[in-house]
């Protein structure tokens, strides 16, 4: 099943929220140590972002992704 | 954010069929594992025999900063090691004392497999002893510090015991104690690094080793060839037991070192290893990250991601560690494997820092002492070096017969060295021959280094004779000379026919060395090969210093013109290029063959090269040898290019043009 785009949009915002949350914010920690995208849908949709594990898992790759891409880039123009 | 260490095996399992742990085996691993404190940097310590699925659980915690804060947020949730209580005691210790950090800057805690609920027992801790190489006075101090931590720990010391850390020299030291606290009887685990091959039958005499020493020292020496390190392991429980173990190490995975596969071959033809185990282990090593398609990122290590700063990149590197070979006192053999997964933020620079760079404007005498020091100090066990790693492993046997050439002349030392090497070599001639490693072909390259080793030493040996003639079958019907002769097999991974006419090819970078040793049979080619702008190009270099120095020294009697135009080429190569050190290396030999100018421009450039010698002794890589595709007939900018990363090939060349410069001053 692929996610729709703003599915995956409402996940990204989520990621974006989760970069900037203090700490302490309730439920950042207690994520399972095995490989479980329904554990970080969950989070998210205890933060208020309606949001499904295929969501979160493809939001996750994609948000992983941009950041490598723009560190490799900075580190280029270095 | 914290990264929890049980994270790591989620990363592992997948690499690991259920022969090695079941489902079952797996949950019980993971509680216990859950249970460490947030150091994500485990190891699975795995039974290859068949039938045995035990699994024991090792965690590596080091003084970093972020480790210590682990361990103090783990503390201070009330978390344990098992039932490690006194290994409790010692961490904080170790936390809150910088001093004692300096000395032990790292600990390995290993669990033997938890029960059937997840509990761990208390761990066996493993202290670094001897650095690599120190002074005995630092040496001794260190000691000092370990034993007692030791002894805090609950092992008593009586004097006799001094034996087993004192009955042996250099290059022989303790690389790790361990103190079992895990096991019945709280002995000590001592391991000793360093034993050269056919050198310990008379350590383990000096130690009064109860066991079967013939035994021991025929696999020792096998397995040395087949590592890049070996340590001996021994128990000692106010005596030593007659059981040993063989820790084997190899610098690179298997996907670039086929001695992963021999070793693991070695130990199925013993009965020790099943073939799928050794097959799943050599698949096991990959690199995750969390931007891959099949995202394999465990849950809670997601938000440390997610918030961790721009710079960070989050990934995991599961690695084959080592292997052990254990004879047991009744004789037995078994065999273990040891696969990591440590979680990490930056990638890994391939360069690497190479340390700091030596005090400028020393005596050259002195700059040569050091990167000699840097040689000696990185021979492998069995007395030969290693260096470039390309698809087909780590070159041995070529990149020895260089290192031992450039020591030949070197003093001493030097000279002991190259003797030792050259009769390591001559064990391992194939076909007349030697080639890149074990693995490979034997080759005119390799095979004319061993050639000018056995010269530089003196040696008229009895391989000598069938080298040349071997040499000599690389010599083409229309004066060309290959790297491979004809009749010499090569075969690729690829399977199937292929196209290997290229390297089959002249190549005049491999004339140029073998001219040095079959002479005139060589100058018409070199001759006729020479560039316009004086210098000879490289088939297997991705720059031409080395060739056209070669081949220069090689014309010099016999075709002073053409040397003359490659002297007016490194001249010009010095000015509107930037060599490195390997490249400026070559220049001094080359410019050292022209007049007096060109002979003081030389001694400016070994005290440029000079300058460039690192605070170990060695010089930064620069030797970027080639790797094309076999049918590729000359040299190409989009070949794989492998630099010698560990800097043995380029502080060889460095010692020869520098020994060179000096001797000439000195006359």
């Amino acid at each position: 099943m692929i996610p729709t785009p703003s599915q995956v949009q409402t996940a990204l915002d989520f990621l974006v929220w989760l970069r900037s949350a203090e700490d302490g914010t309730e439920n950042l920690e207690g994520l399972p140590a095995s490989i479980d995208y329904e554990a970080l849908a969950a989070l998210a949709r205890r933060s208020g972002y309606q949001v499904t594990a295929i969501a979160a898992a493809e939001a996750f790759r994609m948000f992983m992704r941009v950041r490598a891409f723009s560190t490799s880039r900075g580190s280029a123009r270095a | 954010m914290d990264l929890p260490a049980v994270g790591c095996l989620a990363l592992l399992w997948p690499a690991l069929p259920q022969t090695f742990a079941d489902d079952a085996l797996r949950q019980v691993l993971s509680r216990g594992a859950a249970t460490l404190p947030a150091i994500p940097r485990l190891a699975l310590e795995l039974r290859l025999a068949e039938s045995d699925a035990a699994v024991d659980l090792h965690q590596l915690v080091t003084s970093h900063p972020e480790d210590l804060e682990a361990l103090e947020r783990h503390f201070a949730r009330g978390g344990r090691l098992g039932q490690g209580g006194e290994t409790v005691a010692f961490l904080r210790q170790w936390i809150e004392d910088a001093d004692l950090r300096r000395e032990i800057g790292e600990i390995f805690l290993e669990w033997d497999q938890p029960d059937g609920n997840g509990d761990l027992g208390a761990p066996a801790i493993f202290l670094p002893i001897d650095r690599k190489g120190p002074a005995e006075d630092d040496r001794n101090a260190r000691r000092k510090v370990v034993l007692a931590v030791l002894q805090r720990l609950g092992v008593e010391w009586q004097e006799s015991d001094e034996t087993v850390f004192g009955a042996f020299g250099p290059p022989i030291s303790i690389s790790h104690i361990g103190v079992m606290l895990g096991r019945r009887s709280c002995g000590l685990r001592i391991n000793y690094r360093g034993v050269p091959r056919g050198g310990l039958e008379n350590f383990l005499r000096a130690l009064q080793w109860p066991g079967d020493v013939g035994r021991a020292a025929e696999e020792f020496d096998i397995l040395v060839d087949l590592s890049d390190r070996v340590t001996v392991a021994l128990d000692f429980d106010g005596r030593l037991g007659s059981r040993i173990g063989f820790e084997l190490l190899l610098d690179g995975q298997p996907v670039q070192e086929p001695r992963w596969r021999a070793l693991l071959r070695r130990f199925e033809t013993m009965g020790v290893c099943s073939a799928a185990k050794a097959e799943a282990l050599l698949a096991a090593p990959d690199v995750l990250s969390p931007e891959q398609a099949d995202q394999p990122w465990p849950a809670a290590w997601i938000i440390a991601a997610v918030r961790s700063a721009p710079d960070c990149r989050p990934w995991f590197d599961r690695r084959l560690s080592h292997l052990k070979l254990t004879l047991a006192d009744d004789g037995a053999a078994t065999a273990k494997a040891y696969l990591s997964g440590q979680h990490h933020w930056k990638p890994v620079d391939p360069n690497g820092a190479v340390g700091a760079t030596a005090e400028a404007s020393r005596e050259i005498a002195e700059v040569v002492e050091a990167a000699v020091d840097f040689l000696l100090n990185n021979r492998r066990q069995n007395g030969l070096w290693n260096d470039f790693r390309i698809a087909n492993g780590s070159s041995d046997d070529w990149v020895s017969a260089f290192v031992a050439c450039a020591l030949a002349a070197a003093g001493a030392r030097g000279r002991r060295a190259a003797i030792e090497a050259a009769a390591r070599l001559a064990e391992r001639q194939r076909s007349g021959g030697w080639g890149y490693n074990a693995f490979s072909p034997p080759d005119a390259d390799s095979t004319a280094w061993v050639l000018k080793l056995l010269a530089g030493i003196g040696d008229s040996a009895a391989e000598a004779h069938p080298a040349r003639a071997f040499l000599l079958g690389h010599l083409g019907v229309a004066g060309t000379f290959a790297t491979y002769a004809p009749a010499t097999p090569l075969t690729f991974d690829r399977g199937g026919s292929i196209d290997d006419a290229g390297w089959r090819s002249s190549h005049a970078c491999v004339a140029a060395n073998a001219a040095g040793v079959l002479g005139q049979a060589l100058w018409p080619l070199l001759i006729g090969s020479q560039e316009a702008d004086g210098s000879w190009i490289s088939y297997w270099w991705k720059t031409d210093a080395m060739a056209t120095a070669l081949a220069a020294e090689a014309l010099s009697d016999a075709a002073p013109d053409a040397a003359e135009r490659a002297v007016a080429w490194g001249r010009d190569m010095l000015t509107v290029a930037d060599p490195n050190a390997f490249d400026l290396a070559w220049l001094v030999r080359l410019l050292m063959l022209g007049e007096a100018d060109d002979r003081a421009a030389a001694r400016a450039a070994a005290r440029r090269l000079a300058d460039l010698q690192l605070a170990d002794g060695s010089f930064p890589a620069g030797a970027q040898m080639l790797f094309p595709e076999p049918a590729v007939l000359a040299r190409r900018g989009d070949a794989a290019v492998y630099v010698d990363e560990f800097r043995l090939f380029t502080t060889a060349a460095a010692v020869a043009a520098l020994r060179q410069v000096h001797q000439a001053d000195t006359k």
